[in-house]
């Protein structure tokens, strides 16, 4: 299951009332803004593109080091 | 006749070596303070009278007898009572906790015993370290020792106002978000995280296991090294504690200089031009990103600490205070995938925190964007911007948790009502030894402080 952030704040917020926890929603429609600046941040990794979008980093696997060695013999 | 509750720990040894005063004087003396202070800044919660005595002259007996252990030969360390010490029940200042007494020190606590420390008592923090002001505790809000209207900062609380008013002469916090660090800057204290790891967090309760750090509050950088050194897992290595040769330092303001309070950033911008004519060369320099680390640190932290706590929020959750609670519920409904993007993010930061280390010594930045808080304080205006408490309070301290680069706090000068602000340093990463050196040298450079006092 997968969720924008605004689909994913409604059920949370619907939960927390069946949990009568309503206090939390403000602190939901925190997370709701924080996760939503989180998927925008330009490191995140796209399977979609033909590019790696994703920011390189060290020790990280690139497109080079995708398979342990034994995968890479024929 | 001097005062030894407020020395700091390498003049108190040195005293203590050469018989000027006994260790048994120095606890009846650090007592008689908590006596005095503690029911009015709510800062112990268990203070262990009788066993410290007992030790005291134990350690009097040793230094008769030519038996000297070191610098911490019966100095009254006190410690958060998040962290374990053998005997007495870890609370965490939460009604949810384990109330049996802890079968053994933490690491941490056993390594200052060894070196001839006397843990005096443990101390009030918020609810399980998760919080940065101290309010939220089952056994209420430790205060401020300058305006008891005021928060000391948290989660360590107790533990830094111990130090500042004598009650112990250094202390063992830790900082998940900057949990050492802001008490340390709201109460005019050196603290130290250092580099992720290097000193154990066995038997210390955890909140978010890949953020949380064990660390040392203290008055001067010389005994936060003195601490860090006695409890941190490997022997110091002669090659990394060479003294700062470039004498460069970063500040990086994009993000991290944006939103400060004014008072703050006089004091700031007063110690770099302290340090410009002390030698120190500033440079403008950026961490790429920083504007995530909120959004990063936030979901990694709630993730990790409502996994934490997922026995507890299931078995008591009405144990916890209202505040902590309801922080720990929010964690999960964190989504897996969010996580995944957060880890993603604490490696793209490092990296960035890396490259801005490159050209320079350390980072210097402010500890906390604004002076103590009052209590009772959701939201503060900066900017004549709202912003919610929390996250003002860790703006400029979470990110080095998130990435495991060392941080320290040190002291630098007050505001016009006489509140302390803070001034941050972030090192290589394990190299938290070149870190202290540089601090200790912008200690001297920028030290024009007054001692915190009790009211």
């Amino acid at each position: 299951m997968t969720r924008s952030p605004d689909e994913w704040l409604t059920a949370a917020q619907a939960d927390a009332d069946r949990r009568g926890l309503t206090q939390l929603k403000p602190l939901l429609r925190v997370l709701a803004s924080a996760t939503e600046t989180l998927r925008k941040a330009p490191w995140n990794y796209d399977a979609q593109s033909s590019q790696i979008t994703g920011h390189s980093i060290k020790g990280s696997r690139s497109q080079d080091d995708k398979l342990p060695p034994a995968n890479k013999e024929p | 006749m001097i005062n030894w509750c407020e020395q700091p720990i390498y003049r108190l040894a040195q005293a203590i070596e050469k018989k000027v005063v006994s260790v048994r004087e120095v606890i009846d003396s650090t007592l008689c303070r908590i006596a005095a202070h503690d029911r009015s800044l709510n800062v112990y919660t268990a203070v262990l009278a009788d066993r410290a005595r007992y030790e005291a002259d134990k350690a009097d007996q040793l230094i008769a007898t030519g038996h000297y252990r070191g610098p911490l030969h019966g100095v009254p360390i006190s410690i958060k009572d998040l962290i374990d010490v053998a005997g007495v029940p870890t609370t965490s200042a939460s009604r949810a906790s384990n109330p049996t007494a802890a079968e053994r020190d933490a690491t941490a606590v056993a390594r200052l015993r060894t070196a001839g420390a006397i843990i005096i008592g443990k101390c009030n923090l918020h609810e399980f370290a998760f919080g940065t002001t101290g309010e939220d505790s089952c056994f209420g809000p430790t205060l401020h020792p300058l305006d008891k209207t005021r928060s000391p900062g948290g989660s360590s609380s107790g533990s830094a106002v111990s130090v500042a008013t004598g009650m112990a002469f250094g202390s063992v916090g830790t900082d998940t978000g900057g949990s050492i660090r802001i008490p340390a800057a709201a109460c005019g204290l050196v603290g130290l995280k250092p580099t992720f790891g290097e000193i154990s967090c066995d038997g210390v309760t955890p909140l978010a296991p890949s953020l949380d750090h064990v660390g040392p509050l203290a008055r001067c950088v010389e005994d936060a090294r003195l601490l860090y050194e006695t409890m941190r897992n490997t022997p110091p290595d002669p090659e990394k504690t060479a003294l700062p040769t470039r004498r460069i330092l970063g500040c990086p303001k994009p993000f991290f200089l944006e939103q400060l309070d004014r008072e703050i950033r006089t004091s700031f911008e007063h110690s770099l031009t302290r340090l410009q004519s002390t030698g120190w060369i500033i440079r403008d320099t950026a961490v790429d990103h920083a504007l995530y680390s909120p959004a990063v640190c936030l979901h990694l932290v709630l993730s990790e600490a409502a996994a934490t706590h997922m026995r507890g929020l299931t078995t008591r959750a009405d144990h916890y205070t209202d505040g902590v609670r309801l922080r720990l519920e929010l964690g999960r409904y964190v989504m897996g995938e969010d996580y995944a993007r957060a880890h993603h993010g604490r490696l793209v930061l490092g990296e960035a925190i890396d490259a801005a280390l490159d050209s320079c010594d350390a980072l210097v930045l402010p500890t906390l964007p604004i002076p103590a808080p009052q209590l009772a304080t959701t939201t503060v205006n900066i900017g004549n911007q709202p912003e919610l408490l929390r996250s003002v309070m860790l703006r400029l301290t979470q990110l080095f948790n998130a990435t495991g680069h060392p941080a320290i706090s040190l002291p630098c000068g007050l505001t016009t009502g006489g509140l302390p602000c803070g001034l941050q340093l972030i090192g290589r990463l394990n190299r938290t030894d070149h870190l202290l050196n540089v601090a200790e040298a912008i200690e001297v450079a920028i030290n024009d402080r007054p001692r915190p006092t009790a009211q």
